[in-house]
């Protein structure tokens, strides 16, 4: 085969998977745009099914987290940056306000690239009878993580 | 590399201090570019292919190779690159459907944990004992008899205390042999465990998920690792190739 026909070949490929790219950057724009508020029943569904999809942060005071909080929730202190904090910012988050404030989320949802704002908040999640995990949670376990 | 566990364990507390480790991120390329997973892996998975089509048309090593002998079956010898990474693949894709993944670092650290019990002693770098590390360590430890079956079906089980290829680059005795693989695995264990993975867990784990950590461990490890095989065999190529086509009879299947 002439290098003028791998040089054809090379270019088809390139073109092609230029074309496959757009292709998927134009699906995940739509995915991320419905992915911006998710509803209490959807959410207790997806966390039922794959316990690991969602980064839940409570961004309600210690007291009200602890008397009841969605099952594997972070507690982060309100108007604190997430830099820093044992949060994973590129993972998909759900953010927890006491009545699904869009304000509060809009604050800090610009630090997480994959960023939900849970509609109505707690409120809405007692008011569906999801269940709830009350008590202190293992601060030092979580800031952890785990090597390796 | 218990040594490497233990150096790890002792410094883990403090190093989100020296800004060397933090929470762990998932900043993975298709979050990072905001392409979809599957649009990335397959043009990521093409161009990696393309690559190795060039290395291997432009290889200047292939000259040195021994010719191809006719091949047994694959149940009584060694395995090529290409049978081994189908295995694997299927292994990468198993691990994930137990909700786990695998990491033979992680897992050693996981295992001391578990043989340190009983001493009543606890790592610092281990603090749960759960299923997750359950899993790791009982991993680590199934490592040994299937290395050992692998040895026996390809009829390469055997001991020697400095390795052929070792041998003959460096006509040195055993206590130098010692030395370097004592002070290769501290130095191995000590960085992959800081570094969040070795190559098992960022490499073969790691590069699926599209992870940028993942990524730059990985090559960094291969760019380290290279250089350092050129440092210690300068000069030496025919000899390594020598040797490499005698001891190593790997296949390309």
């Amino acid at each position: 085969m002439s290098i003028r026909w791998h040089v054809f070949y090379l270019a088809l490929i390139a073109v092609l998977l230029a074309a496959l790219l757009w292709q998927g950057a134009k699906a995940q724009r739509v995915a991320l745009e419905v992915e911006r508020e998710i509803a209490a029943q959807a959410l207790y569904q997806a966390i039922r099914e794959a316990p690991g999809k969602y980064q839940l942060v409570d961004l309600r005071d210690a007291l009200e987290f602890e008397d009841g909080h969605l099952p594997g929730a972070i507690r982060l202190d309100r108007g604190a940056a997430a830099k820093g904090a044992s949060v994973d910012r590129y993972r998909r988050t759900v953010i927890v306000t006491e009545e699904g404030d869009r304000t509060l989320f809009e604050a800090l949802a610009r630090e997480f690239k994959l960023a939900a704002n849970l509609q109505g908040g707690m409120m809405q999640w007692r008011m569906s009878r999801l269940p709830e995990v009350s008590g202190l949670t293992d601060v030092e376990g979580i800031r952890r993580g785990r090597p390796g | 590399m218990l040594l490497g566990v233990f150096a790890f364990d002792a410094v883990f507390p403090y190093l989100p201090e020296w800004g060397i480790r933090s929470y762990p991120q998932s900043m993975t390329l298709p979050v990072l570019l905001d392409v979809s997973y599957g649009a990335l892996a397959v043009t990521l998975g093409v161009l990696l292919l393309l690559g190795v089509a060039f290395a291997d048309v432009f290889d200047p090593g292939k000259r040195l190779d021994p010719p191809a002998a006719k091949r047994a079956s694959l149940l009584k010898r060694e395995w090529g690159f290409a049978s081994a990474g189908v295995l694997a693949g299927l292994l990468l894709l198993a691990a994930p459907l137990q909700g786990q993944y695998l990491g033979i670092s992680g897992g050693v650290a996981a295992l001391t944990a578990y043989l340190a019990k009983p001493f009543g002693l606890s790592m610092n770098s281990v603090a749960m004992f759960d299923d997750t590390t359950a899993w790791r360590a009982a991993m680590v430890v199934g490592l040994f008899p299937g290395a050992a079956a692998s040895a026996l079906l390809s009829g390469s089980f055997g001991s020697a205390a400095v390795t052929p290829l070792w041998a003959a680059a460096f006509p040195s005795g055993l206590k130098s042999r010692a030395v370097a693989a004592f002070a290769g695995g501290f130095l191995i264990m000590l960085g992959a465990l800081v570094g969040g993975g070795c190559t098992t867990g960022q490499f073969m784990s790691g590069f699926p998920t599209l992870s940028v950590g993942s990524f730059a461990m990985g090559m960094t490890f291969f760019a380290v690792g290279m250089a350092t095989a050129h440092l210690l065999y300068w000069g030496r190529w025919r000899k390594l190739a020598e040797v490499r086509g005698r001891a190593l009879d790997l296949a390309t299947d």
